[in-house]
């Protein structure tokens, strides 16, 4: 070994050590511009990803402490800022951003993606309207997705406790905004589809920026919404706001207050319904009924029906009258017997013998009763009985003659 | 309201019931059914008016949270509203 050669010798760690101390103290923190690739969210919460452009990339590693206040995570292929240090990564001596702020490039880029993802899942189907179920209208079981923190829930519990205390409502709490949201919210809403314990869910959050909604404009919601067997309401931001949420769900409400108004009905329009439904049958009931009247009335008006009712009344004015014929008859028939009879027994009476006998005359009789009308039939020695008015006497026959 | 709960048949829903009834009355306002086939719908209807009344009757707000016991199944318990800030809005 010459003098020449006689260097320090580092070991590589001792080289990283200072090409990294290099690194850190000569460049300041700085903005980079460039697309991002690779982006993956390690379970430690920190974020690894590329920056680049045309001409070249560079790694970076986003910790969880800076990354917490990310509203959304920057998909890849969207170009970003980021403010970062440059450091050298020790163990692969390789030199990354310590990236401290993360921000898409302009509104342009969260567009271009809402619309891309948009592109997609409308080519895939999700957003068919053959795919939307109807929300059960009397519920006795809502689940919620969205923050315990937030207006929205209270909101929500306001509406339904005003117009439907019939119902239970089920809070699955998530974070509504930041990175790794979207993953709970599609968590939760399986989480209830698992369950069995409530009929739908509404989904949702207050309004925002479009950065504080970006949860709602992750796939993964969206897939978890157009996978869930229960039906969907969201309720995303207000009125104006459109999620990807949106067009997946069943039924999209404008805003969290008008999704609990949608998602139950009123306890009062029920009731009153009811008892319309009552008077509604009783009347046509009613109606029913006097248009049998009618119609039996109808019936009885038409010609046929006429002919009938025109020979029952003929028929019975004719036996009316032959009632009252016979009656005349039969009384005059009776008359005529009683006056008959009453000659009758006048003269039977004039014919009876007592009367006769009364006058003198007497009842002769043979020996067998017989009343004697001519002297032929009586034979000499016969012996008689003459009756009289008043007593009898034995008598003998002597002699007959003409 | 547990007495009410006890007189319902198991199977009372009231959507079906105030569906069916939706339908009896319909067609008893059609006009189209005999007398005597009105006069049971009418029955009927009565009578699923009864339950479904007594079915709104059973008010019994709550709001619960969803939690995971360690078996993997799925509770319900009461919860308490947190009077936090805003933080979302």
């Amino acid at each position: 070994m010459s003098d020449n050669d006689k260097q320090i010798i580092l070991s590589v760690s001792q080289l990283n050590a200072q090409v990294r101390r290099v690194l850190e103290s000569s460049i300041p923190r700085l903005w980079v511009k460039g697309e991002v690739s690779n982006m993956t969210v390690h379970s430690s919460g920190h974020l690894y990803f590329s920056l680049k452009d045309g001409g070249g990339q560079v790694r970076c590693v986003m910790f969880k402490a800076a990354a917490q206040s990310l509203l959304l995570l920057p998909q890849d292929g969207m170009q970003c800022l980021a403010l970062a240090d440059v450091t050298l990564y020790e163990r692969a001596g390789q030199y990354q951003l310590n990236v401290q702020q993360l921000q898409i490039a302009g509104q342009g880029e969260l567009a271009l993606a809402f619309e891309r993802l948009k592109n997609k899942l409308f080519q895939e189907g999700l957003f068919d309207p053959e795919h939307k179920r109807p929300i059960p209208k009397y519920p006795t079981a809502i689940g919620l997705v969205t923050s315990p923190t937030g207006a929205v829930l209270r909101d929500i519990i306001k509406v339904v406790k005003r117009r439907w205390p019939l119902c239970q409502l089920i809070l699955n709490p998530v974070p509504v905004q930041g990175v790794g949201a979207g993953d709970k919210i599609a968590d939760a809403i399986k989480q209830f589809n698992d369950s069995g314990l409530v009929q739908f869910l509404i989904v949702g959050r207050g309004g925002g920026s479009a950065e504080d909604l970006w949860a709602f404009n992750e796939e993964a919601v969206a897939r978890a919404i157009y996978d869930s067997k229960l039906p969907v309401i969201s309720a995303v931001g207000h009125q104006v706001d459109f999620t990807i949420a949106d067009f997946v769900a069943d039924l999209r409400a404008p805003t969290p207050s008008a999704a609990a108004e949608l998602a139950v009905p009123d306890l009062s329009e029920v009731r009153s319904n009811l008892s319309d439904s009552g008077s509604r049958m009783k009347n046509a009931l009613l109606w029913l009924a006097s248009r049998y009247d009618q119609r039996l009335k109808a019936a009885g008006r038409s010609y046929g029906m006429m002919r009938l009712a025109d020979l029952v009344e003929q028929k019975s004015q004719q036996l009316a009258r032959t009632q009252k014929q016979l009656g005349a008859v039969l009384a005059w028939q009776v008359g005529l017997l009683k006056t008959k009879l009453n000659g009758l027994s006048q003269s039977l009476a004039a014919l009876g013998p007592g009367s006769v006998m009364a006058r003198g005359y007497s009842i002769c009789r043979d020996q067998k009763g017989r009343v004697i009308k001519d002297s032929k039939t009586l034979k000499p020695e016969e012996s008689l009985t003459a009756e009289f008015s008043r007593g009898w006497a034995k008598t003998t026959v002597k002699e007959t003659g003409r | 309201m547990k007495t009410a709960k006890k007189n319902q048949p198991k199977d009372f829903k009231l959507e079906t019931a105030l569906k069916r009834l939706e339908q009896i009355v319909e067609k008893l306002e059609s006009g189209e059914t005999e007398i005597d086939q009105a006069l049971g719908l009418y029955q009927e209807g009565m009578e699923l008016m009864g339950r479904a009344k007594s079915a709104l009757n059973e008010v019994n707000f709550k709001i619960k949270k969803l939690t995971l016991t360690g078996q993997g199944e799925f509770k319900t318990e009461a919860m308490k509203l947190e009077e936090g800030p805003d933080d979302q809005e």
